[in-house]
């Protein structure tokens, strides 16, 4: 007997939704974790996901996917690379492995809501793809981390970060709980798949699968590629919503989801790929600049997608193209200055060549930024590196759990940076961090940052205090990442602004 | 003894810090224990010049020999910067 193509029998096959009997709708699909926004059982008609694949296929892709990713980490551990790669790129993929493994396998839970409650079949088709797409993730990138525990016991962070009350994990779980863990489904699908995926995983798997190969780390390079190819195909169930949405009177609610969700996963992205892409990476393996990926995977394309829906820019779009050239510069300073808080050696990437390179992508980073690492490179090379370790917190914002900071050289804003909700008071990174904290208070106000524990008196005042709170024995806190050799570099070979 | 925390910016500085200070403290020894957190960055030497203390919303200083008590709220974010005309 012949077999049907696929598009034969595919919308047949998919249409699951009948008009139950036995309960109300609303309690099959209850409006708070499917649909608050109600649309109608017409408008879900419409819903048609771009990418159609049967469970066959799937498994079948999905199984030599796996089998070449697995294949290709055997193979490159003959080249010894990890053996023989320097401390710094280690850092990164301790980095990354613990910024990211879990967190792509507690999204299962969002592919899962979105699984059990989209109203569309096919949405709920193209989540079940994704559910098991990020089993994948989290296995195989646990896999790899536990592979890499021979070259370094923090590697254990790939599974240990977000059980932790490290500062990265509060930042991490406060952006995840938010933007993908403690919503309804159709809002999930936008903060989640489109917002998050659609543009910056992009960047942080494509960019970074980029740097890695030319690194030589071939592994690392295939593995996030292939993570990427499905998060390509389950990043489409948000569009069609947002379509519908437009369609149907709903442009001011899609347009508010997409506007929080594109926020929060820019800061958490601009963490983690905007501080390995400009510093972890050794300088001769860059392939282009934190801010000139931004501008090929979000400015341009997140922003024809946003055009195409039918909906506006986020209001805040300005702002957002000159902060990409600020704040994960703010970042790495502060990561640097608080190594012993984190996991991996950090590296400073502020070498006489590298921060040459800096000012050529950051035209005036040694003015603003390079005023401060003139000042540690200074204490460092006068024997006293203790003073770039910091006694006390800083100040961290109350929407997304990062250390406030601005440009050395530049002001403080005290109307767009902080408000006073039920009595207390909250501080922000800007004013756009303030505006998503605005539109829901009541979601955000009872949590407290890292620093506001310690001065609550939860956390014992002392900078070891500090360190076993956040799950950091001795042996797991953070060094400079070459022994200052960055440092000393300077007093041989200036920068090219420091010899003019 | 209690306390009382406030938040610090400074000139030239890229963060604000947690200072906490006992809470019957005068705004000098704010003062003091802010530049003592340095990272030898945001209070470089500048001796022409007087350290003040004032609210991040506000352009007056503060007075150093004013008990912080009732002048200043737990977590408020104060500004320290430097003022030569007061020197003078």
């Amino acid at each position: 007997m012949a077999l049907l193509n696929r598009s034969q029998w595919y919308d047949l096959a998919r249409d699951t939704n009948w008009t139950p009997s036995f309960v109300s709708e609303d309690d099959l699909f209850p409006p708070d974790v499917a649909d608050p926004f109600k649309m109608s059982k017409e408008a879900w008609a419409e819903y048609d996901e771009p990418y159609k694949v049967s469970y066959r296929e799937y498994v079948r892709v999905q199984r030599d996917k796996d089998a070449g990713v697995y294949a290709v980490n055997t193979a490159a551990a003959r080249t010894r690379f990890m053996e023989e790669c320097n401390n710094r790129w280690k850092s990164l993929l301790k980095f990354h492995f613990g910024a990211v493994s879990l967190a792509e396998s507690c999204s299962q839970q969002s592919e899962g809501r979105m699984a059990r409650f989209g109203k569309a079949p096919g949405m709920r088709n193209m989540a079940t793809f994704g559910l098991l797409d990020e089993i994948r993730h989290g296995q195989s990138q646990l896999y790899f981390a536990h592979d890499n525990l021979k070259h370094g016991q923090t590697f254990n962070w790939g599974h240990k970060l977000l059980g932790t009350e490290e500062w990265g994990s509060v930042m991490a779980r406060s952006t995840l709980d938010d933007v993908f863990l403690g919503r309804d489904a159709v809002t999930t699908a936008i903060m989640l798949t489109f917002a998050f995926e659609t543009g910056f995983t992009n960047m942080q798997f494509i960019g970074l699968a980029a740097d890695a190969a030319e690194a030589g780390d071939t592994s690392f390079s295939n593995l996030i590629s292939s993570i990427q190819t499905d998060e390509s195909r389950h990043a489409q169930i948000g569009a069609p919503l947002l379509k519908m949405m437009v369609k149907h009177g709903l442009e001011k609610e899609a347009q508010k989801a997409v506007d929080i969700g594109f926020w929060r996963t820019y800061r958490f992205f601009t963490l983690l790929t905007g501080c390995t892409i400009d510093y972890f990476t050794p300088l001769e393996k860059r392939e282009a600049c934190f801010r000139e990926f931004m501008e090929e995977w979000i400015i341009h394309q997140f922003e024809r997608t946003v055009l195409d829906l039918g909906l506006k820019l986020p209001w805040y779009w300005d702002y957002f193209i000159e902060d990409i050239n600020m704040f994960h510069h703010g970042m790495q300073a502060g990561m640097w200055n608080f190594r012993p808080t984190v996991w991996f050696d950090v590296p400073a990437g502020v070498s006489p060549r590298e921060r040459d390179w800096l000012e050529s992508k950051y035209p005036g980073w040694n003015d603003n930024w390079g005023r401060v690492w003139d000042v540690i490179t200074k204490n460092i090379n006068a024997g006293k590196p203790e003073l770039s370790l910091p006694m006390t917190m800083p100040l961290i914002c109350n929407l997304n759990n990062l250390p406030i900071v601005k440009n050395p050289n530049g002001k403080w804003d005290p109307d767009g940076q902080s408000l006073v909700y039920k009595g207390r008071r909250y501080y922000f990174q800007s004013h756009v961090d303030k505006w998503v904290f605005e539109q829901y208070p009541e979601r955000y106000s009872a949590h407290t940052t890292v620093t506001d524990r310690l001065a609550m008196g939860q956390i014992e005042p002392t900078v070891e205090g500090i360190l076993t709170y956040m799950g950091l024995s001795e042996v797991e806190r953070g060094k400079d990442a070459e022994n200052y050799a960055w440092a000393y570099a300077h007093r041989a070979q200036p920068t090219k602004a420091a010899a003019e | 003894m209690s306390v009382l925390p406030v938040y610090v910016s400074t000139e030239n500085d890229y963060l604000a810090w947690l200072v906490a200070v006992p809470a019957d403290c005068k705004v000098s020894d704010i003062i003091n224990a802010a530049a003592g957190l340095s990272l030898d960055i945001h209070v470089p030497s500048q001796p022409d010049a007087t350290l003040c203390l004032r609210k991040l919303k506000e352009d007056t200083p503060l007075p150093p020999d004013a008990p912080a008590a009732g002048l200043i709220e737990p977590t408020e974010w104060l500004h320290l910067y430097y003022d030569t005309a007061a020197k003078q």
